[in-house]
């Protein structure tokens, strides 16, 4: 019984309970060797990481350098009466939504040496920044990062998600596929990054 | 707490023979009410938390309140209740069902203490200081205050020092001679749980006490440590999710107790199941690596090495013990006459004793559906689909909640008669207590199962506050069912804790003799005990 | 003691100290200390990006 001692208990195996551990053990050689078969077959995540130098409390945060630069670069500028504004020595951005986050077409971000465009997608409290336009059957690199804590980046209606960490750039490769027939892609955050706005935190993505 | 004096006094339990060392039955006794005191706790917060993601119109509460209760519903339940109640399981183990004596039984007072000490300070701080940083309290995010940190490692610490102990009163009970050869399989079920809990609480040390230093700028004590976000990740669940295996290995050795309990089954092949343990016991603690699956800086060799659980050595272990369990059970019924066609020793077993229905519900809801979508959701591409969705609770609560929670209700059905002498008070809500809990927690289950698979985020207040169409419509329908499923769980909790409650407190008091009993054996240990007395 | 014959399997299986070092040193092996190699292996992206032409956009201010 399962609370008395029993004695002399190394005992084979009934037939019965012989089948079974062989098609268990059958079926875990089997789940194993898809993983890998999967990930070679090109079911790959696509996916690297970098680290960068952050330490918020020294004001030192690379990527939020990087980005900027990039915003400053390729995103889209606001016009009046076709000229571009500016405000305060820079020039004002085109922005959507209450968060006001600024939009960038990515077909005039140039390819790099590596033959990718690299795009560069910040989660902050509480908004994904920019927003992109992007076209299909076209690889962008993406590289995802925080600007302060952990954020989930969850694409819907695809349910595509990744966990976004301050310190770490996650560069993940996208394409939108040429028979995609959706414009509209919502991101959300799905982990907790602040009790007023975490259920608010949207961002979005454009495939034209 | 003058345990030496009573250190050798016994009683013989009747309807098992077994012998209970009275001071480890007094422990038994604490940390099983303190279980059921955190259950209370988190039910109500499990209440508040379903109706508002079920209904989130209608803001039941407040968002700041909503993460409040999230993140005590979470700490009370994941850690408190359940590691209580294994601190009881294992006092449990080591003495009723050896027969033997609970060594050192004021460090396990000691350890009680500061575990109560560490869960108030975690609920102070969720309460009266705000913190909403969820269980998993991922940095940068911190908690409003150490107390949060404290709390947790003090708990730590007192259930650590419990897993040694229980370690150490099981030499001591070959070495006093109280138990003689290899340990009954209930017991080394717990030995498997107590190693891998001392797993899960180093790794609980590695994480939460830079945590801990580092929160101490609150109380104006800044020690320059920063805390990198994805080392923390990796220890943490090196802690929570192996907490979650200790669980599951209470929870089968729990099965075996209940069969032998309900119907008289005995293991059909110990040395196979056995085996099943000891896969658990290598293998089982790689798999916390299917919280970081779609996380920065792993590479894929690392992530499918162990999200396999070392090639599914573990999933084996619990595909041995699915079919051994029911297996044993089929036995012990065909022994007593039940041969007539191919189930009726299923339809003729003791389904209006709560142990059995509650083995039965726990062990079916566990494997088909707790398991087999926690192995889904550890495949490295399939996560993309799940990370973070209400699809992870859907998982979770199938195998902590329908799995290992309702496997504990019902052993304290049969544990308040034999280990705390008293009679349950309400046969008849016990009987119906795993259906109630059963189905409202199979609602819940299949409510967040479903809106996660439609892009619902986990752990959202209101997620109507993203704005218009980001959802189908089908994905509030099954909101809706959650909210209506933690009704019914909710029921089945309180049928659960007020009967227990009750039943400890007022219940009829089986009487049994006290009788003394010296160790057999004359060692070092053992003249301390006999002389102190 | 009783006349039982135990096996090496048995006396493995009873050996509490054995199972309890294997339990700590293979999940410690292979989940975290591989766990924190993989992790302080990280390159920096600061090399990255001046591999593939984009170090205009390492300098500059905020």
């Amino acid at each position: 019984m399962a609370i008395f001692t029993p004695k002399n208990w190394w005992k084979p195996l009934h037939r019965g309970e012989k089948i079974w551990v062989y098609v268990i053990i059958g079926w875990g050689i089997i789940m194993t060797v898809m993983m890998p078969l999967g990930h070679f077959w090109g079911q790959n995540v696509s996916q690297t990481t970098y680290k960068y130098k952050f330490n918020p409390e020294k004001g030192i945060n690379e990527f939020e350098t990087i980005f900027n630069n990039f915003i400053n670069k390729y995103a889209e500028k606001e016009l009046v009466d076709g000229k571009v504004v500016i405000v305060e020595g820079k020039p004002k951005l085109k922005t959507e939504g209450p968060s006001m986050i600024p939009i960038v077409d990515a077909s005039i971000v140039p390819k790099s040496s590596d033959g990718y465009v690299h795009l560069f997608l910040a989660a902050q409290t509480y908004r994904f920044s920019p927003i992109f336009k992007l076209e299909r059957g076209k690889e962008y690199k993406i590289h995802i990062s925080s600007f302060d804590v952990q954020h989930g980046f969850s694409l819907q209606p695809l349910n595509i998600n990744y966990q976004a960490l301050p310190g770490y750039d996650f560069v993940i490769t996208m394409k939108p596929r040429s028979d995609e027939k959706l414009k509209v892609f919502n991101i959300v955050c799905n982990e907790f990054c602040g009790s007023s706005g975490h259920h608010t935190m949207i961002g979005k993505m454009y495939v034209k | 707490m003058n345990g030496n004096k009573f250190s050798n006094q016994f009683r013989t339990c009747e309807a098992t023979g077994l012998k209970v060392h009275l001071p480890a039955q007094k422990l038994f006794w604490v940390n099983a009410v303190s279980a059921v005191v955190f259950l209370l706790v988190g039910a109500i917060m499990a209440i508040m938390v379903a109706l508002t993601r079920g209904f989130p119109s209608a803001h039941i509460i407040t968002d700041s309140m909503f993460y409040q209760f999230l993140t005590a519903h979470g700490t009370n339940m994941l850690v408190f209740w359940i590691v209580f109640f294994e601190m009881a399981g294992l006092i449990f183990g080591a003495t009723a069902i050896l027969g033997s004596r609970f060594p050192a039984i004021k460090l396990a007072w000691f350890n009680w203490i500061i575990m109560i000490i560490g869960a108030i300070m975690v609920n102070y701080s969720i309460f009266w200081e705000g913190t909403d940083v969820m269980f998993t309290a991922y940095p940068p995010l911190a908690a409003k205050s150490p107390f949060f940190y404290l709390g947790i490692v003090l708990f730590a610490v007192g259930a650590l020092i419990y897993c040694f102990q229980f370690l150490i009163a099981l030499v001591i009970a070959k070495k006093e001679g109280w138990h003689e050869g290899s340990l009954p399989l209930f017991t080394f079920a717990l030995v498997t749980a107590a190693i891998i809990a001392i797993f899960t609480l180093l790794m609980g040390a590695i994480t939460f006490v830079p945590a801990l230093l580092f929160s101490l700028k609150d109380w104006g004590l800044d020690l320059g440590i920063n805390i990198d976000p994805a080392v923390f990740r990796l220890t943490f669940w090196g802690f929570g999710h192996s907490a979650q295996q200790i669980n599951l290995a209470a929870m089968v050795g729990i099965w075996y107790l209940l069969g032998t309990l309900t119907v008289g089954a005995q293991p059909v092949n110990e040395k196979l199941s056995r085996w099943a343990f000891f896969l658990y016991i290598i293998a089982i603690n790689l798999g916390s690596i299917h919280h970081l699956l779609v996380d920065p800086a792993l590479k894929s060799t690392y992530k499918i090495f162990n999200t396999t659980y070392l090639m599914y050595a573990a999933v084996i272990g619990s595909l041995i013990h699915a079919v051994s369990i029911p297996a044993a059970i089929e036995v012990a019924q065909r022994k007593k006459g039940y041969t007539k066609g191919l189930f009726q020793w299923l339809r003729k077993a003791p389904w209006s004793d709560p142990g059995f229905s509650g083995l039965a519900i726990s062990l079916v809801m566990f494997g088909f559906i707790g398991g087999v979508t926690g192995v889904v959701m550890s495949v490295e591409q399939l996560n993309i689909l799940h990370h973070n969705n209400l699809r992870v609770p859907g998982h979770f609560h199938a195998t902590v909640v329908a799995g290992t929670s309702l496997a504990f209700m019902v052993v304290a059905y049969k544990l308040i008669p034999l280990a705390l002498q008293r009679k349950i008070v309400s046969e008849k809500m016990a009987k119906i207590q795993p259906y109630v809990f059963g189905i409202g927690i199979l609602m819940v289950i299949v409510g967040m199962t479903f809106a996660g698979i439609m892009g619902v985020p986990r752990r959202s207040w209101d997620i109507n506050s993203l704005g218009a169409n980001i959802f189908s419509s089908g994905a509030y329908s099954m909101l809706v069912l959650v909210g209506i499923g933690g009704v019914v769980a909710f029921i089945g909790l309180l049928m659960f804790i007020v009967n227990a409650v009750l039943s400890v407190f007022f219940g009829k008091k089986i009487p049994s003799k006290i009788e003394i009993h010296n160790p057999p054996y004359e060692t070092a240990s053992a003249k301390a005990v006999t002389a102190e007395s | 003691m009783s006349n039982e014959i135990r096996t090496l399997g048995q006396k493995m299986f009873d050996n509490i100290w054995f199972l309890l070092a294997v339990g700590i040193l293979v999940p410690g092996i292979f989940y975290f200390a591989w766990g924190m190699l993989e992790i302080y292996s990280v390159p920096p992206l600061s090399d990255y990006l001046k591999q593939i032409g984009l170090s205009d956009l390492l300098t500059g201010g905020k």
